[in-house]
């Protein structure tokens, strides 16, 4: 004789398997997200930004999305640039878009007014940036260095 | 029930799939200026716009010259990194289609590649011819010194308006009214 009760009891360890499932698989996807939103994922790699200042004193708002301007063009977002230190390659990448900032600590009376284009750029954290120039295709070198007025953020100004 | 619902989605799908895939024209040139219509003359003091002749994406050549002889033009300069171009490109479509055989439109870009124009063109949807300046000699002569630029030119060949940062779609239009087309 079948054990009226059973069925249901197996039905319910089968709902609980279910609903377990679904939990871990929830908690996974919840930890991947998680990972990937800290950037904690294997190949991550924790990085340290140079500013590039490209001193084309283009009109412009201040924080308005920028490129370089005219004889400077070519610092443009995903042209291709390269952080030479001794003549090795210690990091590559393409530039990202810039943000202008005044160009003169004065007030113009303008929201227009003279900027430079400044870009932020994510090399590892792991390069050693002592000695290190910046080259902007076949432009450059330019000489990496700490900027005091931005806690020595390391800073190239291109010319 | 169930069977006339399905047949009428998948017609939609059938539909929409071959909307998607009719070409949108690309390059268009404006056709006959459209009769009645009459086009302002410059100011006395607007200067002569910078002649010259562009090559196109698809390898033929554009005279500005000849151009502004029929109707006026308007220049659009352009990269395909500049998120500012692509951000005023749906207004100034409209603008586009609002005078459509009234006034040229082209696009003119400098260091941006061919591919990366190819597809700037067909994801912005862009129907007016395009222009190549691989020299930059376009960009020197209209002083671009950062994308985007728009200028207007007359129809005769006066330069009436420059727009470094670009413009709005709104204000493109009714300059066009004011200065350009009656």
């Amino acid at each position: 004789m079948r054990d009226p009760v059973a069925p249901r009891a197996a039905e319910g360890r089968a709902a609980r398997r279910r609903k377990g499932g679904v939990a871990l698989t929830a908690g996974l996807c919840l930890a991947g997200l998680l990972t990937a939103c800290s950037g904690g994922g294997a190949g991550a790699e924790d990085t340290q930004a140079v500013r590039l200042v490209v001193p084309d004193a283009n009109i412009r708002e201040p924080s308005d999305p920028c490129s370089g301007a005219r004889a400077f063009r070519y610092a443009h977002p995903e042209a291709a640039y390269e952080v030479l230190s001794g003549g090795d390659v210690l990091a590559a990448g393409a530039l990202p878009e810039g943000r202008a900032e005044k160009a003169f600590s004065l007030d113009l009376g303008s929201e227009r007014q003279p900027t430079v284009c400044v870009m932020s750029l994510e090399v590892p954290a792991s390069v050693d940036l002592a000695d290190a120039e910046l080259m902007i295709g076949e432009h450059g070198p330019v000489p990496i260095l700490p900027n005091p007025a931005f806690d020595d953020t390391p800073e190239a100004v291109l010319r | 029930m169930r069977r006339p619902v399905s047949a009428l989605l998948m017609a939609g799908l059938v539909a929409g799939f071959l909307a998607g895939c009719a070409a949108t024209p690309r390059g268009r040139l404006p056709g006959p200026v459209p009769s009645g219509v009459e086009f302002r003359p410059a100011p006395d003091d607007a200067p002569p716009a910078p002649a010259l002749t562009v090559e196109l994406t698809d390898g033929t050549t554009l005279d500005l010259a000849e151009q502004w002889d029929e109707r006026p033009v308007a220049l659009v300069f352009f990269e395909t990194w500049c998120t500012r171009c692509a951000d005023q490109q749906g207004p100034i479509n409209d603008v586009v289609d609002e005078y459509e055989d009234e006034v040229l439109f082209v696009g003119v870009a400098n260091l941006s590649e061919p591919a990366d124009v190819a597809a700037y063109v067909e994801e912005n949807d862009i129907t007016y011819p395009v222009a190549a300046d691989p020299t930059g000699d376009a960009w020197l002569m209209y002083a671009v010194a950062e994308a985007p630029l728009v200028a207007l030119v007359s129809k005769g060949g006066s330069l009436l308006r420059g727009w470094p940062e670009g413009v709005t779609g709104q204000e493109l239009s009714t300059t066009i009214a004011d200065l350009a087309v009656r």
